[in-house]
């Protein structure tokens, strides 16, 4: 079932946070942490046209509301296949339309709320000082509460800006769908994931400065000559956040980065591409990101330049705890 | 306090897919070779972005302080 199907009622579907399905002591995650990676961002794998919510995490403790940096960092949608399907676009539209309106009626309802509570304060104070008996016929109306949908109360965030669409894109054709819909008619801040065609249209991603996350592999081949993507797209002036998942081992993030690097992307822009840009991208750079006064202590300790295969991680810290230390 | 002193510093944050206090260690320093802070990733100041012979100060699980060994005073303890 399309979890996203127009024609049926949105509560019938359950987007929990995905923070529920975290067991901590993973080895899994342990094993990432050792490769250097501090956070991550955990998202459900993609099927039909909403994936669900995608958490922030740092590979750090025990328990679970310890490991979360933001529960709700991002909502994960599909548009693969978005340009054989016309009913994908549709779909999406649909779906962003009622989702819209549902956050527009609640933004409404509580704003009604507050100017309400505030003005039964005053009334009830101002009796107060006259020593008058409230008036029941002057009293103020509470406003109708609109009907609560879970599902669609995650998605308020999206219009509030507050966390990205991440949208899995490949093609140049599913790319540009995505923009016209979730960037130029509902005005989300998206991340195109995958973006495997995004070299092909870089002026439209630099029209609306929508960040790329790619990956593992950057390289494109075309009439037999290599492109990389991860090159021509920061050569474009835009953020580009190296992406690696658990079918291609999250813990080879460094090395795809290196690998970029080797085939000819700056240093400077892949380096920020696993650390500074995915932070910026899902607004968290204000604690993590970059070593700077005031933010987490998450660092890792190499024991050489980072894009050399021969680097070691020597040790980790997060939250200014030591997390890893290599044995000798 | 603590010192330890390695070669490269780095931080990672993967696009893939906390608090801090209880229990948090005491202040320490750390100081390396190479710091690569990633700071101001739209400010063309490398000498922010890239410190040598840099010295970290952490306290409660933040970065209380960071610069050149000169720059920064590591407390004693």
């Amino acid at each position: 079932m399309n979890p996203a199907s127009p024609t049926s009622d949105s509560s019938g579907v359950s987007l929990v946070s995905i923070s529920r399905a975290i067991k901590p002591n993973d080895e899994g995650f342990r094993q990432v942490l050792r490769s250097g990676v501090t956070s991550v961002l955990l998202a459900p794998e993609t099927g039909g046209l909403i994936s669900g919510n995608a958490a922030l995490i740092k590979l750090t403790s025990d328990r679970t509301k310890d490991m979360i940096v933001k529960e709700y960092a991002a909502v994960k949608f599909s548009m693969l296949g978005s340009s054989a399907k016309m009913t994908q676009v549709w779909q999406a539209r649909d779906f962003l339309e009622r989702a819209k309106e549902y956050a527009g009626k609640w933004d409404q309802y509580e704003r009604a709320f507050e100017e309400y509570e505030r003005r039964r304060q005053y009334e009830k104070d101002k009796d107060e000082n006259e020593d008058k008996e409230p008036n029941e016929e002057d009293a103020l109306k509470e406003p109708d509460r609109p009907r609560r949908d879970t599902n669609l109360e995650l998605m308020r965030g999206l219009f509030k800006r507050k966390m990205p669409a991440i949208v899995h894109a490949g093609r140049a054709d599913e790319i540009l769908n995505t923009l016209k819909v979730f960037r130029n008619e509902y005005n989300l801040d998206v991340i195109i994931l995958g973006g495997g065609d995004g070299f092909r249209v870089t002026d439209e991603l630099r029209k609306y400065n929508v960040g790329v996350a790619i990956g593992p592999d950057i390289l494109r081949y075309e009439k037999g000559k290599a492109i990389n993507n991860a090159e021509m797209l920061t050569r474009s002036r835009l953020r580009v956040a190296l992406h690696t998942s658990v079918t291609s081992g999250t813990q080879y993030l460094p090395m795809n980065a290196a690998y970029a690097v080797r085939y000819g992307m700056d240093e400077d822009n892949a380096f920020r591409a696993v650390t500074i840009y995915p932070a910026e991208l899902l607004h968290v750079d204000d604690r993590i990101g970059s070593i700077d006064e005031g933010k987490d202590a998450d660092l890792v300790i190499l024991s050489g330049e980072p894009f050399d295969f021969r680097s070691r991680v020597e040790k980790v810290i997060v939250n200014g705890r030591v997390v890893f230390e290599r044995e000798e | 306090m603590k010192i330890s002193s390695r070669i490269a510093i780095v931080i990672l944050c993967v696009l893939q897919f906390g608090a801090v206090t209880e229990g948090a260690p005491k202040p320490y320093a750390i100081r390396a070779g190479k710091v690569l802070t990633m700071a101001l990733a739209k400010d063309s100041d490398a000498s922010r972005r890239v410190i040598n012979h840099g010295v970290i100060l952490i306290s409660k699980g933040k970065i209380e302080a960071l610069g050149t060994a000169s720059d920064v005073t590591v407390p004693e303890g």
